[in-house]
């Protein structure tokens, strides 16, 4: 039996955790992204605001703030 | 933006006495959206992989929650349910604690660029004719193509 070398397990890995999702079907487009991030950093950046957070000050979870 | 080696990426690198890397693809994977979103890093400095990732987590959001708006609220709910590998993340607030205490006067700034265009190399070169090796999540942030 050939043995498999742990680059050859780790490719196989990297295959399939790359290649199942990204390549799939996917329904949120790069623009949908774009625009769910720049809504989530401006309402992310109002909440530390209300806090008298800096930016420093909240990094880097969210669920200390 | 000083050239020293960066706190984030070794995290990303780490590596166990085998060789491989101490954090699984799933990890890593299921992490770097959060990481993504409490960086609150600009949009515009992401990779094509790194919205591809964000994309893949949206829509594994939506399948769960398949009438959700991609919101923080939504988002940070996910991880509630979801939670990341507690030492990644860990390691993850330590490295940025660590480049708050750098003393670099723009610390967004610099985050921002260090995970917009930091490359993550892979461990070992590829073999002719194979796609690189290394675990390509790793590479999401990357503008290069691995």
């Amino acid at each position: 039996m050939t043995s498999i070398q742990p680059q050859d397990t780790q490719l196989k890995r990297t295959l399939f955790v790359i290649n199942v999702p990204i390549a799939g079907e996917r329904k949120t487009t790069p623009d949908q992204a774009k625009t769910f991030l720049q809504a989530i950093k401006k309402a992310y950046d109002a909440d530390c605001a209300k806090l008298g957070k800096s930016y420093v000050d909240s990094l880097p979870e969210y669920r200390e703030m | 933006m000083s050239d020293a080696p960066d706190p984030i990426s070794a995290v990303f690198r780490r590596t166990k006495p085998d060789g491989s890397y101490y954090y699984s693809d799933a990890d890593v994977r299921h992490y770097l959206p959060l990481f993504i979103v409490t960086t609150r890093i600009a949009p515009n400095l992401l990779s094509p992989e790194s919205l591809a990732l964000f994309s893949a987590f949206a829509d594994g959001l939506r399948r769960e929650v398949p009438d959700a708006e991609i919101t923080l609220e939504s988002v940070m709910a996910y991880y509630e349910r979801h939670p990341v590998n507690a030492e990644l993340a860990r390691e993850m607030k330590a490295a940025v604690q660590t480049l708050v205490r750098s003393g670099e006067s723009d610390v967004r700034e610099n985050l921002s660029q260090l995970v917009a265009k930091t490359h993550f190399e892979p461990r070992t070169p590829p073999k002719e004719g194979q796609a690189r090796g290394g675990q390509l999540a790793r590479h999401a942030f990357s503008p290069k193509k691995p």
